[in-house]
């Protein structure tokens, strides 16, 4: 009975991260800009893994391959969101555009500023050598 | 054991992701479009690994850790070289 039981609900497991698995990627083909892409990707996609590895966890017990599952799954909860990060920042930089429909874009400002900054600390060394 | 009834329908799923991550791949505008492809197939990658390692072999589950690394570490130098703070 409790072996049925655990069976069922690994299985439910791994049906879930596999479905969110399918979603995401139907919404890194759907969505039209890098940043909604990049959206529908990462944290989905994340979910889709933990489920899996849960399922997985699940249904082997505790033994050596379900330790190192476990490990893969902190692995991936650490490093996704700074993978995903790093790649919005690349993109914004390399010029990925926006969709026609975006509102309003926050960094540009910040983006400004610090140029300005940067031009402004070269010039005074230029100035201090001189 | 149920898994055998079922580990098709989840081996369908992923590789249909496998398809939708090929298409933005290939086709993608940006270059960081294909960056985000290739870290999502890595990431399906690691996914595939343990659900086989749970049917298959228990072995296939230690392929899961490095490419999760690898995937991490080659995102981030790609994305440092997009940013131009690495010349080659």
């Amino acid at each position: 009975m409790i072996e049925q039981a655990r069976e069922i609900i690994s299985m439910v497991l791994m049906l879930i991260g596999s479905i969110f698995y399918f979603l995401g990627t139907l919404g890194i083909v759907r969505f039209p800009d890098l940043y909604t892409r990049l959206h529908a990707a990462t944290k989905s996609i994340v979910i889709g893994a933990c489920g899996i590895i849960l399922g997985v966890i699940l249904l082997e017990g505790i033994s050596a391959a379900s330790a190192k599952a476990f490990l893969t799954m902190i692995f991936l909860l650490l490093t996704a969101p700074i993978a995903s990060h790093a790649i919005a920042r690349a993109g914004y930089f390399s010029g990925a555009k926006m969709c026609p429909q975006h509102v309003v874009d926050e960094y540009r400002p910040h983006v400004l500023e610090e140029k300005k900054e940067k031009l402004a600390a070269a010039r005074r060394v230029r100035r201090k050598g001189h | 054991m149920m898994i055998e009834k079922f580990i098709y329908i989840f081996i369908g799923l992923l590789c249909m992701s496998c398809v939708f991550c090929l298409y933005r791949l290939i086709k993608g505008p940006s270059l960081a479009d294909r960056v985000m492809a290739l870290n999502t197939l890595t990431l399906i990658g690691v996914g595939l690994a343990v659900l086989l390692g749970s049917y298959v072999h228990e072995l296939f589950i230690d392929v899961a850790i490095p490419l999760a690394l690898i995937a991490f570490i080659s995102t981030l130098v790609i994305t440092k070289y997009l940013e131009g703070e690495i010349r080659i």
